[in-house]
């Protein structure tokens, strides 16, 4: 099914988002990508969906090279809740790769079916199951543009399923998504999986969402393929990728941390170490907020490192009697 | 073919159909296009009073000149619309979307960028200018002139589309080609809508060699007119705007198709 050996991308201005990666993917197997930001998931995921010509290394989906595919036979379908930004704003305007801005989901929809050349009973069959499956039948004629977040992965979601690709591709799907309609995209993604023998790739950076899923995991690092295999040897259950890790040394009590969402923390002697995302929690307000009580002496920051994380999932066990507040 | 007339179809409809949605709106851009361009013309008309002629050309045969530009914009935009604002494809993703569906990219392009209020605006403009200017300047319509008309407007419609292509095919290398098209389409397109004969040597040039609109209006409407001012140049070029549309929109095709290996999805 997905065949790569050796592959690089190298952007212009000399930025290695993938550097030599080798990979193979079975048909219907579910695989999970994991990576803090900036591990080259989505330059990967762009290279097998061909939006990226490779510039070195042999790549292969679906039996041809990806970029400029001309068998139009076997669909590939990708979905992406992340939101793009360009470093200081949201680009809310930025198109789906699946939906047509100016156009409700319904005419969306249609029109779908009529670029994958869906046959019209299966386009109402497959639509009876998945409008009240997906909870869209309110928003049918929204406007893809005025959906929000979690509204249009559902939407694109359905769009997908509607076409049945032979590769699916999801690039954080459950962004802004609640809780049981997680539960029935899983569901989906599963049927999809076991009935029609789809191909399934995942990236989020809930990893416990991915495991739930995919049988193998593959984890990236700074362009490189750091890990391939199963779940249960990660034993990653209870671990967010990508927390950032701050050392707090402390005089007499500890600083308290009002609410801030931390992941994890752990006292030791005169030491709190937080793990958080710190992509919720700003750094400096957090650190200034510690500070600011007069009991630090010290803070040390660091951004996570793939080694710091294997090493934590391998410790997970010494952890379970530490302060968790999961 | 049956195929695509489906696709044609579908598109037509849903564009149709989410740009009725806003019915007041359609109505309003479309008669917001007529009014622009009629304005234009009704300005251009006041002034050319002042004149009896311009190199020969009266006020009919001007208006007759023009209606060629608007009729070819107006099928134009009807199939190259996503390659005017090919830019903002790339930059907001909708590429992605092309380039992931199992369809033509430039099929695509055509059939979902196809923006059929504003062509009606501009082509409804074309047609009465057309109508009226070709009836007063005299034109005796026979099978032979009729082919010759219907080819020079697809010739049309295939230039500009071929320059549209080409900077479509830019927009992969720098994401900034706004510029570049006002200058080389925008701007001569203004000089096209006088007579060729009335510029110096290099603007002449230009309209003949690199943004060729000499061969959208000028040279077809010379083919009906036979004004003097041909003299100055081989009578020949009055029949090549087929062989210059398809030639430019062939290299263009091909630029197009060597450039798309340099697209990078926007993003991260």
């Amino acid at each position: 099914m997905i065949v790569i050996q050796n592959l690089t991308k190298t952007f212009p201005g000399g930025i290695t988002a993938v550097n030599d990666v080798s990979l193979h993917i079975a048909k219907g197997e579910t695989v999970g990508l994991i990576g803090a930001n900036g591990a080259g998931k989505t330059t990967l995921i762009k290279l097998i969906c061909g939006l990226y010509l490779p510039s070195e290394g042999y790549i292969r989906v679906l039996g041809e090279p990806p970029f400029g595919r001309k068998s139009k036979s076997h669909p590939i379908g990708m979905v992406t809740g992340q939101i793009i930004t360009d470093g200081y704003n949201y680009h809310f305007g930025h198109s789906s790769a699946v939906l047509q801005d100016d156009l409700s989901l319904e005419l969306n929809l249609r029109l779908i079916k009529s670029i994958y050349r869906v046959p019209k009973e299966v386009y109402k069959r497959r639509l009876g199951e998945l409008v009240p499956k997906l909870g869209i039948d309110q928003i049918l004629h929204y406007r893809a543009d005025q959906l929000s977040l979690g509204q249009r992965m559902k939407a694109e979601i359905a769009a997908v399923l509607l076409f049945q690709p032979d590769l699916l591709i999801l690039d954080e799907p459950f962004i802004g998504i609640d809780v049981e309609a997680r539960e029935t995209i899983r569901n989906l993604l599963r049927e999809m999986a076991a009935q029609r023998n789809t191909t399934i790739i995942l990236t989020t950076h809930n990893v416990g969402e991915l495991e739930r899923i995919c049988g193998r995991a593959l984890l990236m690092d700074k362009g490189k393929l750091v890990y391939n295999g199963s779940f249960d040897h990660l034993k990653m259950k209870k671990f967010h990728i990508g927390l950032t890790k701050m050392q707090v040394v402390f005089e007499g009590m500890p600083p308290d941390l009002q609410d801030f969402p931390i992941e994890r923390y752990v006292i030791e002697s005169n030491t709190l170490t937080l793990y958080y995302d710190s992509s919720i929690i700003s750094s400096k307000a957090l650190s200034g907020y510690l500070l600011s009580q007069g009991k630090a002496t010290d803070i040390l920051i660091q951004k996570p490192t793939v080694a710091d994380i294997i090493k934590e999932i391998y410790k997970e066990d010494e952890h379970k009697n530490d302060g968790e507040n999961h | 073919m049956k195929d695509i007339l489906s696709l044609f179809f579908a598109y037509a409809k849903s564009g149709l159909k989410s740009r009725f949605q806003y019915r007041l709106d359609a109505i309003v851009a479309t008669l917001a296009v007529f009014l622009r361009e009629a304005g234009g013309i009704i300005a251009m008309y006041l002034a050319l009073l002042k004149f009896d002629t311009i190199n020969d050309w009266n006020i009919d045969e001007l208006l007759f000149l023009f209606s060629l530009i608007f009729i070819t914009y107006g099928i134009f935009i009807v199939f190259f619309m996503a390659l005017r604002d090919f830019p903002d494809w790339i930059r907001h993703g909708d590429f992605d979307r092309v380039m992931l569906r199992p369809r033509g990219l430039l099929t695509q392009l055509v059939l979902c960028g196809a923006d059929w209020l504003a062509a009606l605006g501009h082509g409804t403009l074309g047609i009465v200018l057309f109508v009226i200017s070709a009836n007063r300047v005299g034109i005796q319509w026979n099978f032979a002139m009729a082919v010759y008309y219907v080819v020079a407007v697809i010739s049309g419609v295939l230039i500009q589309g071929a320059v549209f292509l080409f900077f479509s095919a830019i927009s992969f290398y720098v994401v900034e080609t706004g510029r570049l098209k006002g200058i080389f389409y925008w701007n001569m397109r203004k000089f096209a809508i006088y007579p060729l004969s009335i510029y110096n040597k290099i603007i002449q040039s230009i309209l003949i060699f690199v943004m060729p609109f000499a061969f959208v209006n000028y040279f077809p409407a010379q083919f009906f007119l036979r004004k003097p001012d041909m003299a100055a140049y081989p009578e020949w070029m009055m029949y090549i705007s087929p062989v210059v549309g398809v030639t430019l929109y062939l290299l263009a095709y091909s630029f197009w198709l060597f450039s798309l290996r340099f697209y990078k999805s926007t993003g991260n």
